[in-house]
């Protein structure tokens, strides 16, 4: 492990040395004027050569130090950027390991069961998956039959059914057995999916962010000024008689830049993206980081992202003379054959509370009734009875049809269950109305806890859903959000987000179904969930593997952390160029006026070692603030005018007071070394 | 004496702030139906022009009305001044003058600039100077505050789906001169001329000195466009001599209102700033920043004028201690020092001889006008520029506060912050390449460091004073090639200003309002001010190794 470290961190530095190619241009515009900078110096000797005259009065040591000073700030600003993206990909790499770390039954040749872990398992090994377990890696089958959730995957909730058929027995890793065992055939080492997180991180950085280009703007446009100045300081020079030599020009060009800021820029935004890795965030697109900052309203689709995805039976309510237990039995009797989650549910349910196994009932027994979209119901044919599941509608229309009693206390039973915002399934064999299961929307855990959070951050919440008023109403109040959205259609989502666009907000769409992709496309910063399909994750911005909304919380806090440091580096980074220029400025001149020694009142050595010891400063402040770029700083909520305070106080002040103590301290180490 | 008027200048402005900014606000902005007698001079102002009150020009449109307007004024004056010779009320029969001087004096003139490459008393007649200057004076000014409002009309419109706010050049404009200008300059020229400034067309009069020499002493329609020089913040008198001359400003009360007349405007448009934002804190926010930037620079020159020992001509040696050089002893080195500080600031009109100011002092004096001409500034100009600082800070502010970026509850983005850029690119490089290209024309390899120093002081106060439509200056330059590069200069000055103001608003004026209170930056508190501040000087740094080789150098020399 410790060799493995060394053997990395030597990597990264002959990383950095291949990133200083001089044919390898710079991703940051300021870093390719001083690259192009770092290039003339070669020159200078040359230059030495041709023109005897000009700059042939600095001394050796002086011109070469400039030259490899100006190398160094660039090869440290490489540096940043790898070590950023270095940590971003090992980073990556456990998020791999982690996401896989599944423990699996392996089938060895001579039929016994060996216990291991998928990241053990290699192409062509035989694993067995038992009900409940997920599949780690993609496969085929080629033993037994089962029901699998693929929703993980496709985002299609409904259960498929896989066999060692033809076009039926690939298996995806992450997927889930529901019923049954399979014994698959490993043919692919990673899923999709985790290659596509590998892609990203090791991708890296590549978009601006906006504020990254406006800030780019700004500090290029003082850059270009200077430039101006720099070409014509040497009109001027000739006009007074004055030698400034190349070399002197190109040091008050690279200490005049705001290259601290240049330098760190790409570092700060893929330490984002990995700080958002760490919590298990995705980021797809990097111009999202900082977006995030400015979000004030987030939409939560609410199925599969507030809610679990599928609804649950968490009740039974016998009627007339049933008893309870019986009605159990009738569930269990009707459910057998359902393969849909909320049947697969209430067989857990009865099995849990009343202990009543689904195995006791012989399959060959039993004649299924399949659910089509004609009679919108599903049951048994057991003992010459029908035992049917539908809606209460359903029930209905059907009793009705027939003259059956419907007994009122049914009524009350649906109107409080639907109050309650959940549904309704009623229980009938043939024409009696035996009892009402209660299928409801299950919370994700730790949602409502979290809402004060994100609206202390100034991020209004909204639930938005196809759902019914009462459903709706009821998952808002229990997860503690005032506002939502009831009845939608995808069309009137993105009418929605349109509208809230239109008023001025800024808005975050959290989804994870196919039928909100609309909505994600038209959000100013889209959010899907690791559960949800292919499509919907590559249309959005960030992927949450987690599943868990209220990631959005830590994703704003990130965002906004990411605009403060960068803020704080770029006043530290101006700081210090007004710093340095105080002190290199009067160095220049130093000898037209033999006066203007006055304005160097921190009493440098010589005009030489002055210039020499701010080109030494500019580039040492880089590697100084490496941690600081890439360690983002938990969000704090507090006071604006606070925090700016300090800012501008510890950033401000101390940016424009460090350079003239570094400065000073380099000029008494450069003394001793000019000094025989 | 001097102090206690200092003090009331400098209480007696919020008060003119608040009554001038009230004023143009409700000219420019308000319906005039309300108001009977405005409504009437509106209706009949509306009807010669042929102006349709309701109907809204759009951002090009008024731009392309501003520039139209300045054309055909900039190409009126022009042929006034070229025609001097044969054009009435020209008792001196005074020749015309040549086509670039006259270039330099019509751009300067439509610029609000008034950099005076010329002696007023013996180059240009009574009518160039009343028909000509005095009313270019009046567009120049109008058109300064008509693009203020119009800016801001844009950036604060509300509703992005009609973006066509931005009024009708062509009604500001009148109601501007009409409601605004002309009064005012009416009541002020009256006062000056009660305290004797001249106002005559008469030739001018012959006076036989004790010595039994001959002088001529130059008389003109002094009063009137003294009004609009200081009201109208432009800045160029009759008399080469400026706010000096006694027939210009004749006492230290005349001396006063000077000061008060001219900043009139500029702190007027501070307040209206706030008004048009919908907070009048903001305005006031700026108001003092302002203050506090021309507070700071007065005292720079005014402890140097007043500590100088610099009397190498000891034929001024002053009654009082201090570099009286160049100062008229009717306002001594306080008011003189206050004026200059003002008159770089602001509109350029001068009492005193810059040239003869400390080189700390002419530091000072530099300083305000290659920040950018913002330290209140010119008619409406001065607050656009302003505009440019405040925007970039806004930016600065929103990162280091987490928040979006965002002005007047707008989103500030990659283009308005772009277009700010290459304005600032633009004066600075004119600034930076005139000055240092320009020692060409000066090099001696005899002259001493010192006078090296004081060319290179000179020419970037003529570049920045021209580029930033200042118009002061150190030393005329008045040669041919001077002439031609200046009118360059002033022209792209105001004009590059002008429009990277209205294209910024345009696209202002096409956004969303944002609506949420917790991500709104709030422009008006301490810690905007600190770093408007710094943003302010962080732009003077570029101008730095300038200012060593001019005015340091001269000091410790």
């Amino acid at each position: 492990m410790r060799g493995n470290a060394t053997e990395n961190s030597l990597n990264l530095i002959i990383n950095t040395f291949v990133k200083l190619n001089p044919f390898k241009v710079p991703s940051n515009p300021i870093m390719v004027i001083i690259w192009i900078v770092a290039i003339i110096t070669l020159f200078v000797p040359i230059f030495d050569l041709l023109f005897n005259n000009y700059t042939s009065t600095d001394p050796v040591w002086f011109v070469s130090s400039i030259s490899i000073f100006i190398w160094l700030s660039l090869f440290f600003s490489n540096f940043a950027q790898n070590l950023a993206e270095k940590k971003n990909k090992l980073y990556s790499d456990k998020l791999h390991n982690l996401k896989n770390f599944i423990i699996c039954n392996k089938l060895l040749d001579n039929g016994e069961i060996e216990k291991t872990t998928n990241d053990k398992l290699e192409v062509g090994d035989k694993i067995v998956v038992y009900q409940g377990e997920i599949i780690p890696l993609d496969g085929k089958v080629i033993k037994g039959v089962a029901s699998v959730d693929e929703s993980a995957i496709t985002g299609e909730s409904a259960a498929v059914i896989r066999d060692n058929s033809k076009g039926k027995c690939n298996v995806k890793g992450g997927t889930k057995v529901l019923s049954n065992q399979i014994t698959i055939s490993i043919t692919h080492r990673y899923s999709k999916w985790n290659d596509d997180i590998a892609d990203i991180s090791t991708k890296g950085y590549k978009h601006k962010t906006e504020t990254e280009q406006i800030l780019n703007i700004i500090l290029i446009g003082m850059t270009f000024v200077f430039i101006v100045l720099t070409i014509f300081l040497f009109p001027i020079s000739v006009y007074f008689g004055l030698k400034i030599s190349l070399i002197t020009l190109l040091a008050l060009l690279v200490c005049i830049t705001p290259t601290t800021i240049s330098a760190l820029s790409s570092a700060i935004s893929i330490s984002g993206i990995q700080k958002l890795l760490k919590n298990n965030i995705v980021v797809l697109n990097s111009e999202a980081i900082e977006k995030i900052g400015y979000i004030d309203t987030v939409i939560f689709d609410k199925t599969g992202t507030i809610t679990k995805g599928d609804r649950m039976a968490t009740d039974i309510y016998p009627i007339g003379n049933t008893k309870i237990m019986e009605l159990a039995e009738y569930l269990v009797i009707a459910s057998i054959n359902d393969d849909t989650l909320e049947g697969v549910s209430i067989l857990g349910y009865i099995d849990k509370k009343y202990g009543i196994s689904h195995k006791q009932f012989q399959k060959k027994q039993l004649e299924k009734i399949p659910y089509s979209e004609e009679t919108r119901l599903s049951g048994n044919i057991y003992h010459k009875n029908k035992y049917i599941k539908a809606s209460f509608d359903v029930i209905k229309t059907i009793f009705k049809q027939n003259n059956w009693v419907i007994p009122n206390e049914l009524f009350n039973i649906v109107k409080d269950i639907g109050n309650q915002g959940a549904t309704p399934i009623i229980l009938a064999i043939d024409n009696e109305i035996k009892g009402v299961v209660k299928l409801q929307d299950v919370i994700k855990p730790g949602i409502k806890e979290r809402i004060p959070t994100l609206e202390s951050l100034g991020v209004k919440p909204i639930i938005i859903t196809g759902d019914n008023y009462y459903t709706t109403k009821n998952i808002a109040e229990e997860v503690g959000i005032q506002s939502f959205i009831c009845e939608s259609t995808p069309e009137k989502k993105v009418e929605f987000i349109k509208d809230l666009q239109e008023k001025g907000k800024i808005v975050a769409m959290i989804a994870d179904g196919k039928n909100d992709s609309p909505a994600l496309q038209v959000a100013d910063l889209s959010i899907s969930m690791d559960q949800g399909s292919a499509e919907v994750k590559e249309l959005s911005n960030i992927v949450d593997l987690d599943n868990n909304p209220t990631k959005i919380i830590e994703v704003i806090e990130i965002g906004k952390q990411l605009l403060i440091t960068r803020g704080s580096l770029t006043i530290f980074s101006l700081m210090n160029d007004i710093a340095k220029y105080f002190i290199i400025i009067p160095a220049i001149f130093a000898d037209v006026v033999p006066d203007i020694g006055k304005l160097d009142f921190m009493n440098l050595h010589s005009p030489y070692t002055a210039i020499l010891s701010a080109v030494v400063f500019n580039a040492l402040i880089i590697p100084l603030f490496i941690p600081i770029a890439l360690k983002i700083k938990p969000y704090t909520p507090e006071d604006v005018a606070k925090k700016l305070t300090k800012i501008l106080l510890f950033y401000g002040i101390g940016g424009l007071l460090l350079p003239f103590m570094g400065i000073k301290l380099i000029d008494i180490i450069v003394k001793f070394l000019i000094l025989p | 004496m001097h102090i206690i008027e200092i003090f009331l200048i400098f209480a007696l402005l919020p008060f003119i702030a608040f009554f001038m900014g009230s004023y143009m606000h409700f000219i420019l902005q308000e319906k005039h139906d309300s108001s009977p007698f405005l409504n009437l001079i509106d209706n009949a102002a509306i009807k010669v022009f042929r102006i349709n009150r309701y109907q809204q020009q759009t951002c090009y449109e008024y731009l392309s009305s501003v520039i139209i307007c300045n054309f055909a004024v900039f190409i009126a004056l022009l042929f006034i001044i070229l025609l001097q010779s044969i054009t009435p009320f020209n008792p001196e029969n005074i020749k015309s003058v040549d086509f670039l001087t006259a270039l330099n004096i019509t751009a300067s003139y439509i610029s609000s600039c008034n950099w005076q490459s010329y002696n007023g008393e013996t180059e240009l007649s009574y009518f160039t100077q009343t028909i000509g200057l005095t009313w270019a004076s009046f567009i120049a000014c109008a058109t300064g505050i008509c693009c203020f409002f119009a800016v801001m009309r844009g950036i604060t419109n509300k509703n992005p789906v009609t973006p066509n706010v931005f009024g009708n050049y062509w009604l500001d404009l009148i109601r501007c001169i009409i409601f605004i200008l002309l009064p005012l300059c009416i009541v002020l020229a009256l006062i000056l001329i009660s305290q004797g400034v001249v106002q005559s067309i008469d030739k001018y009069v012959i006076a036989y000195t004790l010595e039994g020499d001959i002088q001529k002493i130059p008389l003109g329609l002094v009063a009137t466009q003294e009004a609009i020089k200081l009201l109208g913040v432009n800045g160029g008198g009759i008399f080469s001599s400026n706010s000096a001359h006694p027939f210009e400003n004749p006492n230290e009360l005349t001396n006063l209102l000077h000061l008060l007349t001219m900043t009139a405007i500029p702190v007027g448009i501070t307040y209206a700033y706030g008004l048009m934002s919908g907070n009048t804190r903001k305005g006031w926010v700026i108001f003092s920043i302002m203050l506090i930037l021309i507070i700071s620079n007065f005292s720079v020159i005014y402890f140097n004028e007043d500590s100088s020992t610099f009397n190498e001509n000891t034929e001024f040696q002053s009654i009082s201690h201090g570099n009286m050089e160049g100062k008229e002893t009717r306002f001594g080195i306080t008011m003189s020092s206050l004026y200059s500080s003002f008159s770089s600031a602001i509109s350029g009109a001068t009492n005193s001889t810059h040239d003869s100011f400390t080189p700390i002092s002419q530091m000072a004096l530099l300083i305000n006008i290659v920040i950018g001409g913002i330290v209140f500034g010119g008619a409406g100009v001065g607050m656009l520029g302003m505009m440019v600082f405040i925007l970039i800070s806004v930016f600065l502010f929103s990162l280091m506060s987490g928040k979006n970026p965002n002005y007047l509850n707008k989103h500030l983005g990659k283009k308005e912050i772009l277009i700010l850029i290459i304005y600032t690119i633009i004066f600075q490089s004119i600034i930076i390449i005139g000055t240092t290209t320009s020692t060409f024309f000066f090099s001696n390899p005899e002259a001493g460091e010192l006078e090296k120093a004081t060319t290179v002081t000179r020419l970037l106060y003529a570049f920045a004073s021209t580029t930033l439509n200042n118009g002061s200056s150190l030393e005329n330059y008045n040669s041919g090639a001077f002439n031609f590069i200046f009118t360059l200069s002033i022209l792209i000055g105001r004009f590059s200003l002008i429009i990277c103001m209205f294209v910024i608003s345009n696209i202002f004026a096409q956004k969303t309002l944002l609506d949420n209170t917790n991500n709104i930056i709030k422009t008006d508190n301490t810690i905007f001010i600190v770093i408007l501040i710094f943003t302010i000087i962080n732009s003077l740094l570029v101008f730095l190794p300038l200012l060593i080789l001019g005015p340091i150098i001269q000091y410790f020399l």
